[in-house]
């Protein structure tokens, strides 16, 4: 495991609800970002492309901090959005993207060569498994629409392969029975894989929010961990294979910085 | 906003509501009802008016939209202009126009509509606007029935300058006014909420403006209701027919002043010995205990905008006569019942009338009394508006003038801070108390704020799914 910062430790305390093996076994937290967050995606476990209203940035994450190697502008005007929202699709092999925001016109795709990030086209719609139509903003919101195959036609607030939250905070998921072990979740999601995924809580506003670690089982869903966090969650991507995940999450402070929190995370057998 | 609660409930005065990130939110859609003291639409419903008090603003502020808005410092933020810039030694101001910049029907705002808005803000009876044309060229004969205005130009069709005399300090604050909003040739508005169905005096119901300049409002609309009383508004909140209440015990800030207004060129207050023994003999302590969440003033503004210190005098030298004191009816009767009998025990019998709080203020009377708040929370021009309720010395007219001049932020608070005390020190406007706005919301409602003139703020708000 890298050293992480254990002046941390106590922004993250893992007093959760018992769970089964899952640890966070590492955690560290970034210095602010210099624009808020709407969306996150990891191309491998310590270079994070951040999605903001405006661009699209990639940072690597090291030994010196968090260092910006790449921001882009996103093409088109833009139009003004009161909370905004943003979508950016997993990395394929090739290091490739796309990115979506409500305050554009287009969706984008980008690639990551070296340590920097190239447009390389842009479509209507964001192109989404599952979607033939792909997915759109509601003018003037961050409403997704789209119909997603057994997720159903939205819009939702939040979208990962596989997954949903509806406008009604509900997690959707499409193994999953719409009736039944209904769980209501934030509009920030990541999945893990291996039947695991990352939510933020759908709590009241205040000054803290709740990480969700949550498995999906027969019955529905199971919230395996739970982990406050200071701030509000505003996007999570995550990594990993079988039983260590790296997840990163954009966190809004109470004066409206962003940082970002990087976590390890092992299930033990 | 009326300041009639009468109850017992303890205001939780919290300031501004914090504006803490929502774990989930801020969502869109859903609809808010919202129960007011009263609805003013002014001659126009589609134009915007001057507010008589901050209440009255609320509706201007939903359906109408600025140049600029003020920060709580009072610097300006860009509304529809999205930039600006200064030239000629701080003398011309050149506004850029925001290409998102649209009116309710979808025109695009172009530079000719500000310019147009602006002439018609120049002459209205707003305080903001005759600080604002005593200071550009050609603006006080344009006031007066000139046509020529040098100092507004459309200088192409995205930007108007504004060429001033003198550099002035915030020569931009005035534009935040609401009666300074930005409007069409048809009078469209270009605020967060379209009007769509008005029923003069009672219901106004709003939709989402979808192309408004900071983007659509989270609601879809919102209905407000005047209800005048505050009973009748509390127990629909508790029934669930009004999603927020204004003027009820809940979130407040202190923003409003409860002042009496001497005139000294009349008897029984020509003397300053008279206004000195009435400013001694009202106790604000007591009178601000009457009422929950006001706290006795310091000075003439509430401390947010203006913090100073304060000593009044303590000889009360008895009075004899009559004295006929006009009331502004948003004043609880508590307070005024109390003051006429502190009049009377300091040996004038009074007899209070009670007016309109319009009228109150432009009201020709030995004494009246009056709940103030500004029409724009800046706090020079607040000061400039106290200035013209009543006749004020030299002195403090050269302080403000000093003031407007000193481009120094910390110099200019001096100044100010001199010139509220020298407004004091003449009694002609005696502050008593300073009042809190507040709202009620139930559970599940956000985003609902009060602005700094005590303004319910409703272009933010939304529901918690």
């Amino acid at each position: 495991m890298r050293a992480l910062l254990p002046a941390f430790l106590a922004a993250l305390t893992a007093a959760g609800t018992p769970g089964e093996h899952l640890d966070v076994v590492g955690h560290a937290r970034t210095p602010p970002l210099s624009e808020p967050a709407l969306d996150l995606a990891l191309a491998d476990d310590n270079t994070i492309v951040v999605l903001s209203a405006q661009a699209v940035a990639l940072y690597r994450w090291g030994r010196d901090g968090l260092t910006l190697d790449s921001r882009q502008l996103l093409p088109g005007p833009a139009s003004p959005v009161r909370s905004p929202g943003g979508i950016l699709t997993p990395l394929d092999e090739s290091g490739a993207f796309w990115a979506l925001t409500s305050t554009a016109s287009s969706a984008a795709l980008y690639r990551i060569e070296g340590h920097q990030l190239r447009l390389v086209s842009e479509a209507s719609a964001l192109p989404w498994a599952g979607s033939p139509e792909g997915l759109r903003y509601h003018p003037g919101t961050h409403w997704i629409e789209g119909r997603i195959a057994s997720l159903g036609p939205g819009p939702f607030l939040a979208v990962e392969p596989g997954l949903a939250v509806e406008r009604d905070a509900t997690l959707r998921g499409s193994g999953q029975a719409s009736e039944g072990g209904a769980l209501r979740v934030g509009s920030s999601l990541a999945s893990l894989g291996d039947g695991l995924l990352a939510a933020s809580s759908a709590d009241a506003p205040g000054s803290e929010d709740t990480l969700l670690l949550v498995e999906t089982t027969g019955e529905g869903w199971h919230v395996a961990r739970t982990f406050p966090v200071e701030g509000a969650i505003r996007a999570l991507a995550a990594r990993g294979a079988e039983r260590t995940w790296r997840l990163v999450a954009a966190v809004e402070e109470a004066g409206g910085a962003f940082h970002l929190l990087i976590l390890d995370l092992a299930r033990e057998p | 906003v009326s300041w009639r609660l009468g109850v017992a409930a303890a205001l939780a005065l919290l300031g501004l509501a914090r504006l803490s990130p929502a774990a989930l939110g801020p969502c869109y859609g859903g609809r808010l009802t919202a129960g007011v003291p009263r609805i003013v639409l002014g001659s126009n419903a589609a134009q915007p008016w001057v507010a008589r008090e901050a209440g009255d603003a609320l509706v201007g502020r939903l359906v109408h939209e600025g140049l600029v808005r003020l920060a709580p410092e009072g610097f300006p933020l860009p509304a529809l202009a999205a930039r600006w810039s200064a030239a000629a030694g701080g003398r011309e101001w050149t506004l850029e126009i925001d290409p998102n910049a649209r009116l309710h029907d979808e025109t695009p705002i172009v530079a000719a509509d500000a310019e147009r808005s602006l002439r018609r803000f120049l002459r209205s009876r707003s305080p903001a606007a005759v600080r604002l044309a005593a200071a550009l060229d050609g603006g006080a004969a344009f006031r007066k029935g000139a046509t020529a205005l040098p100092g507004v130009d459309a200088i192409d069709a995205r930007r108007v300058t504004l060429r001033l005399l003198e550099p002035l300090a915030l020569p931009l604050a005035p534009l935040a006014s609401p009666a300074a909003a930005v409007t069409g040739a048809r009078g469209q508005g270009a605020g967060p909420f379209v009007p769509v169905l008005p029923v003069p005096g009672s219901r106004l119901a709003l939709n989402a403006f979808g192309s408004h300049v900071r983007g659509r409002p989270l609601l879809d609309g919102l209905t407000l209701v005047a209800l005048p009383n505050p009973e009748e508004r509390r127990a629909a909140l508790r029934a669930g027919r009004l999603d927020v209440v204004a003027g009820e015990a809940g979130v407040g800030r202190l923003t409003a002043t409860l002042l009496l207004v001497l005139d000294p060129t009349r008897r029984p207050f020509d003397r300053p010995s008279r206004r000195d023994a009435v400013a001694a003999a009202l106790e604000r302590e007591t009178l601000a205990a009457l009422i929950p969440g006001a706290a006795p003033a310091r000075g003439l503004l509430a401390p947010h905008l203006l913090s100073v210190e304060s000593e009044w005098p303590a000889t009360r030298a008895p009075i004899t006569g009559l004295l006929a004191l006009t009331v502004a009816d948003d004043v609880p009767p508590l307070l005024s019942q109390r003051i006429v009998a502190s009049l009377t025990a300091l040996g004038l019998r009074t007899t209070a009338t009670a007016v309109d709080s319009a009228v109150a203020r432009t009201a020709r009377a030995p004494a009246k009394l009056i709940l103030w708040s500004p029409e724009v929370a800046e706090p020079g021009l607040a000061l400039r508006e106290l200035a013209s309720l009543a006749p004020v010395p030299r002195l403090a007219s050269e302080s403000l003038d000093a003031a407007d001049a000193e481009i120094d932020p910390d110099r200019r608070r001096a100044l100010l801070v001199e010139a509220d005390s020298v407004l004091r020190a003449d009694r002609a406007l005696v502050p008593l108390c300073v009042f809190p706005s507040s709202f009620a919301a139930r559970d599940g409602v956000r985003g609902v704020r009060l602005d700094a003139a005590g303004t319910l703020v409703l272009e933010d708000a939304w529901i918690q799914p």
